[in-house]
């Protein structure tokens, strides 16, 4: 081997960027480092950036982390209902209630209930809704009702609203009293609902010309609940009936007035009840409409019979719960 | 080398050199991602891999279009604008049960289906240039009437709602009137009043009057209370008074009266009327 073999020159390897800047007018062949090395530190710096970005940020979306997971959304066509209206307590077959109001004075705690059928019945075949009794739990215990009634309202402009103020117009909504000291506080209303009906009834005859009055007549419905004829009081052309029902349960009454030794008759009912169809209630006080205008035939009648007709729960439900409308 | 090559040559070595330095610090940028993600799945819960459809289903009891305001579905029937006038006639439909009540020794009665349960008071339209209000006449009307400008389209309507409205509750107040204390309240807004008490042979007259603020929302009518009264007569004249008759000698000082009628209680709302129904 000689030793006059060329030697690599690796001085351009060897140099550095930051070794003086070589004088390339003369022909020097060296390559610029400082560019490429800065470029090379820029690179790694933006991929960096966006690296630390991206584990700050986490993904865009979970349905971007996992496109398996969706969810689709599809509007169908409205559907005719065949239960209750949304908000309605079922409380019969068919029949759901609502607590519409509460409302207090110092006369009494009022709720105003509204009844609605399902949609798979027809109203006009639908009973109104038959609750024996109403009462209220709440922290100051259980407080029983004081009387219900409605079903009925007077309709201001209609012309079915008659002289008597009330139409026959039932609107299903039902007016509930409570004393008026009640506890309104987490309180719910339970119902407890009619479960068949024992009806009966009692007549009693009345001399037509002379005013007379009849009281503490019974009227025994079975299972110990008797529904009591406190006075019976027919005077010239008019009549009242006051009544109670003993045993704790509660009743409605029907009075039909009938003139004995005519030709015809004239039936009565309690004012402002619909006969044997308005709610149950403990105790009532009911004038019987003025048969003053009925014909001089009846007038001259020897005698009027008062036929009592009485129905009660046959059974009541276990209670249904009630929530109470939120304040609004 | 020329100056042309060795630019050439810088150039390039300067792109290999900033793609290097990128894929070098992404190598390592993707493995910390990926031990991070692991230590997130680790603590997260799993991510379910099924695919789910919900379908969305609305229901209603009489028509598609209906609201519903307590048990009574208001169901839009027409809408008509004319000029600067907008009508929309709708119908309401009860749902309260009502089996016809048959009465002792008399036909049954069969109760209508479009009962004036709920009264639908007052109704907001909400448009890009503001609310109108408007509603119906009365409690009878069909149609609720807003004023709106020329040229008004029913594009514009953006929602309808009714912010008012009413359904009647029967109210039986028993109260007492004497010439000491002749007004008595019968619920707010609800006063009657003692006008004249005379004798007339047997029997004493009795006349009432009932002064109600806002006779679109409450009705009442006054009777006697107990035994003893025989008549209560609405006289047809003179405003709202009744006249009634007592037959059972003389009359108590304090009158014992019972008031009697509905009041038209507000319900909870406000309730949107279906805007496809009235297009």
């Amino acid at each position: 081997m000689s030793d006059d073999t060329p030697k690599p020159d690796y001085s351009e390897l060897l140099s550095s960027p930051y070794d003086p800047e070589p004088d390339y007018s003369e022909g020097d062949s060296a390559i610029p480092w400082r560019p490429p090395v800065i470029a090379a530190i820029l690179g790694a710096l933006a991929v960096a950036t966006f690296t630390v970005y991206a584990i700050v940020t986490g993904p865009a979306s979970e349905q971007e982390a996992d496109e398996t997971v969706s969810t689709v959304v599809v509007a169908s066509a409205p559907e005719k209902s065949d239960g209750l209206p949304p908000g309605y307590t079922p409380i019969a077959q068919d029949v759901g209630v609502r607590v519409e109001a509460v409302t207090t004075s110092p006369r009494a705690t009022t709720f105003a209930v509204s009844s609605a059928v399902a949609g798979s019945a027809d109203p006009s075949e639908v009973s109104p809704v038959d609750v024996a009794y109403w009462e209220i739990e709440g922290v100051g215990g259980v407080v029983p009702m004081v009387r219900q009634y409605g079903g009925a309202a007077a309709i201001p402009g209609d012309p079915r609203h008659g002289a008597s103020g009330i139409s026959t117009s039932p609107t299903g909504n039902l007016t509930v009293e409570f004393p008026p000291d009640v506890t309104l506080t987490d309180a719910r209303l339970l119902a407890y609902v009619a479960d068949g009906v024992i009806e009966r009834s009692k007549s009693i005859e009345l001399p037509a010309d002379t005013a007379s009055e009849v009281t503490d007549v019974r009227i025994d419905m079975g299972a110990g609940t008797v529904v009591v004829i406190e006075s019976l009081i027919v005077g010239d052309g008019w009549g009242h009936v006051t009544w109670r029902v003993d045993g704790g349960a509660t009743a409605r009454l029907d009075a039909i007035v009938s003139f004995v030794g005519t030709s015809g008759s004239v039936v009565e009912h309690p004012h402002g009840t619909l006969p044997l169809e308005g709610p149950f209630t403990y105790r009532g006080s009911d004038r019987l409409a003025n048969w003053e205008s009925a014909s001089s035939e009846n007038t001259l009648a020897p005698a009027i019979v008062v036929e009592f007709r009485v129905a009660v729960p046959e059974r009541v439900s276990d209670p249904i719960v009630l929530e109470l409308p939120a304040e609004g | 080398m020329s100056e042309a090559a060795l630019n050439t040559r810088a150039v390039s070595l300067t792109v290999v050199a900033f793609l290097l330095g990128a894929f070098a610090a992404g190598g390592i940028g993707v493995r910390v991602i990926r031990e991070v993600s692991t230590a997130d799945a680790a603590t997260s819960l799993p991510r379910s891999a099924t695919s789910t459809t919900a379908a969305t289903s609305r229901f209603y009891q009489v028509d598609p279009n209906e609201t519903l305001i307590s048990s009574t579905a208001l169901v839009p029937s027409s809408i008509e604008v004319t000029g600067d006038g907008l009508a929309i006639a709708y119908d309401l439909v009860s749902l309260a049960p009502r089996q016809s009540v048959a009465f002792p020794n008399s036909e049954s009665v069969v109760f209508e289906e479009d009962m004036s349960a709920v009264y639908p008071r007052r109704w907001v339209i909400d448009t890009p240039r503001g609310s109108i209000e408007g509603g119906p006449a009365n409690v009878n009307a069909r149609v609720a009437r807003f004023d709106v400008v020329d040229g008004f389209s029913m594009d514009e309507v953006e929602s309808i709602r009714i912010v008012e409205a009413l359904s009647p509750y029967s109210v039986e107040v028993p109260v007492t009137l004497s010439d000491a204390d002749p007004i008595a309240e019968v619920v707010p807004g609800v006063t009657i009043k003692l006008l004249n008490v005379s004798d007339q042979g047997s029997s004493t007259i009795v006349q009432v009057a009932i002064d109600i603020e806002d006779p679109e929302v409450a009705d009442f009518f006054v009777s006697g209370d107990g035994p003893g009264w025989r008549s209560s007569v609405l006289e047809a004249e003179g405003g709202r008074r009744v006249t009634l008759t007592w037959t059972a000698g003389p009359l108590p000082a304090e009158i014992p009266l019972l008031a009697t009628g509905s009041v038209w209680i507000p319900l909870v709302g406000p309730f949107d009327v279906s805007l496809e129904g009235v297009r």
